[in-house]
């Protein structure tokens, strides 16, 4: 599998996308302060011209044009205000004092750009206020606004350093990042490419830092152990095939080869067909229930599940068994609460009854009593089937539901081993749990269903 | 197939629609033996062709067949308004088919691997099927009289008293005399039990009914068929 190159790794694309939006947020935030910054020093400009021009004005109205002119004489001698410039204009832009004229006749603030001169090099932008006297003449107060321009200046030079400064991080961070991402998403490839090759025990890397990938790669591990263990039992199954089914298999054979070889009446040859096709049916039986378990462990059945009154279900399978029972010389007591319901399949509900019962008639001597009960609290439905029997060593207790399992003293009934492994696999299906105690003498078996359980099922 | 199940029934004309060629010569050569007419097709598309072509009494479809499947096969069949019986043959590992298969329409289903003798024994019962619409309130066989309303049984007049499952399963025999029935659809149609035991209850059961029918050394009523099941004589 080819990997990604860094480029077109997701980590390296959203770097990228933030360090876009990043940009464009610094960006507006460079012109905000850029407008903002103008603003302010342009505003203090005009405060300052306007007080100046304010005092020049007064100068005017006490002592008229000669007592302005020895004003802005005095204070362009003394150089009191040296960065201020004046100049009184008649109607024909003639100077009547100071020493600037360019700016027009008209009340208000105005701007003129003043190209190179001798002290300063270089066009400088120049505010004017502009007041109109009596008798048409007019007073400029004349102040450069070139610190602005060099605030301006100083704020975007220093916003375009950072904006590089920005880009350079943001790339190199995203750069470093999805190559971290990539090294781990590598990592996590080889992993799964080792489990493909056939590996199964290979799990993949976590590391410490708990990361999205770690948890992910948590997740992906677990269900790499579910399929493991599937595996398993799948390989379980065939061996449980290989073993249990090859031995009546190779009887069938010997006995049919044996047929085969000695002449025998058309009656005998007869029997013997009759019995090799139950011994067929026996293995095909035995075949059909490891299916059937199977399909139930696979869980399918559960989409079916329904409302069933499993009172009804125990009762008709308790009936159903009676006559066996007795023939066998053996009782059976019940004690089965009425309309106990349960969300489940009917039809698998019934064959669990069954094969409880079965076998606790099957696997005890004569005149054993079984009780069977059958009672709900509303928070645990509780099926029980207790005998007086031999019951089951606790070394056993649990080996009893594995497949082809089978008790020393009932190797001589009839049986697949599958009963109870069917049983295990319809409780397991319907969310119930399965206890084999000792019932001083015998066995009790105790299924419990959790009521609130079973309906999120 | 004794002699006298196939007196017993008119020819009949049975389509096979299945794929695999040793099950369809099989089962065609039983039904033929059996004095029934028998065609077949190989695929779901033939078959819904056959079908739809020609009158037959029974249909027996395969549930996995190439092209059309058995259960879609049906569907069509039963949308286009065809009410012949239907027997699905399913593959043992499928315990959902059975469910899917009648609510697709079919009448019944056999699990495969099968013995001819349950198919032969379905296929008469499903072929009896549509005599019995008429509800029947007394079932009369030989000396036998079975009151299905007031669930009372006499045998030459005297009240036999049987347990409620007795009842059924006297009935469902009764109700197909004449007929094999099957170990298999007894489990299913008295207990409503759809899987194998391995006790064999069905036999206790006709045990003491037996008994219970014949007491008093009267001939038996219920025979048994070797490696098929039990029978009911048919009015003697």
């Amino acid at each position: 599998m080819k990997l990604p190159s860094i480029t077109g790794t997701i980590s390296f694309k959203l770097s990228a996308l933030y360090l876009l939006l990043f940009l464009c947020s610094f960006l507006s935030i460079g012109i905000a302060v850029y407008l903002l910054t103008n603003h302010t020093l342009e505003q203090q400009l005009k405060n300052s011209i306007e007080t100046e021009a304010v005092r020049l004005k007064s100068e005017f109205d006490s002592g008229g044009i000669a007592e302005l002119k020895d004003e802005i004489d005095e204070v362009d001698e003394r150089r009191l205000h040296p960065l201020f410039e004046y100049g009184v204009i008649d109607q024909n832009s003639r100077l009547q004092a100071g020493n600037f004229y360019n700016f027009q006749p008209s009340e208000g603030w105005q701007t003129v750009m003043r190209t190179s001169t001798a002290d300063k090099p270089g066009k400088e932008l120049l505010y004017i206020r502009v007041m109109a006297l009596p008798n048409a003449i007019w007073l400029g107060v004349i102040h450069s606004g070139d610190y602005i321009q060099n605030a301006g200046k100083a704020i975007i030079q220093a916003f375009l350093w950072g904006f590089v400064l920005v880009i350079l991080l943001g790339a190199g961070g995203g750069l470093y990042l999805s190559r971290a991402f990539l090294r781990k998403i590598d990592s996590i490839t080889q992993s799964a490419q080792a489990i493909i090759a056939g590996d199964l025990k290979h799990r993949l890397p976590v590391s410490t830092n708990r990361d999205e990938l770690d948890n992910l790669a948590l997740v992906l591990n677990q269900m790499l152990d579910k399929i493991g263990s599937l595996i398993e039992n799948i390989q379980q199954v065939s061996n449980d095939i290989a073993h249990d089914l090859r031995t009546p298999v190779s009887h069938l054979k010997f006995r049919l080869e044996d047929a085969l070889t000695r002449n025998l009446s058309a009656e005998q040859y007869t029997e013997r067909i009759a019995f090799a096709i139950e011994e067929v049916d026996t293995i095909l039986g035995t075949f059909s229930a490891m299916l059937r378990i199977s399909q139930i462990e696979s869980g399918s059945r559960r989409s079916g599940f329904k409302t069933v009154n499993l009172s009804d279900i125990v009762v008709s399978v308790i009936d159903a068994l009676t006559p066996v029972a007795e023939e066998q010389g053996k009782t059976i007591h019940a004690d089965i609460d009425p309309d106990v319901t349960l969300t489940g399949d009917k039809e698998l509900l019934t064959q669990l009854a069954f094969n409880l019962l079965d076998n606790a008639i099957l696997h005890t001597p004569i005149n054993t009593q079984i009780a069977v009960s059958l009672s709900s609290t509303g928070i645990q439905t509780e099926l029980t089937v207790a005998d007086n029997g031999p019951g089951i060593a606790e070394a056993y207790r649990q080996k009893v539901f594995q497949r082809f399992y089978r008790l020393e003293q009932s190797r001589t009934t009839p049986g697949n081993g599958l009963g109870l492994s069917i049983v295990a696999a319809i409780a397991d299906l319907h969310g119930g749990t399965l206890v084999l105690s000792d019932n001083n003498p015998g066995l009790k078996v105790v299924l419990t269903f959790c009521n609130k359980q079973s309906d999120t099922l | 197939m004794g002699t006298p199940s196939r007196l017993s029934f008119t020819t009949m004309k049975i389509l096979i629609i299945e794929d695999d060629k040793e099950t369809r010569d099989y089962v065609t050569a039983g039904l033929k033996e059996a004095g029934h007419t028998a065609d077949s097709a190989r695929d779901g598309y033939e078959g819904l062709l056959l079908a739809k072509e020609v009158k037959h009494d029974l249909l027996i479809v395969d549930r996995m067949l190439p092209g059309l499947d058995g259960l879609n096969l049906v569907k069509t069949l039963r949308s286009a308004g065809c009410t012949v019986p239907v027997l699905f043959l399913t593959t043992m590992c499928g315990i959902d088919d059975r469910v899917e298969g009648l609510n697709a329409g079919a009448d019944d289903y056999l699990v495969k691997p099968f013995a001819f003798s349950e198919l032969s024994a379905r296929v008469n019962a499903l072929l009896r099927r549509p005599r019995e619409t008429v509800e029947q309130k007394i079932l009369l066989v030989s000396g036998l009289e079975i009151d299905l309303m007031k669930r009372v049984v006499r045998r030459n007049g005297q009240l036999i008293d049987l347990q409620p499952t007795e009842f059924r399963l006297l009935e469902y025999l009764v109700r197909h005399a004449g007929q094999v029935v099957t170990r298999t659809m007894l489990l299913e149609n008295v207990w409503d039990f759809h899987f194998d035991p391995k006790t064999n209850i069905v036999e206790t059961h006709i045990s003491r009914l037996r008994s219970k029918l014949n007491a008093g050394n009267k001939p038996d009523l219920i025979q048994t068929v070797r490696g098929s099941g039990y029978r009911v004589h048919e009015a003697a």
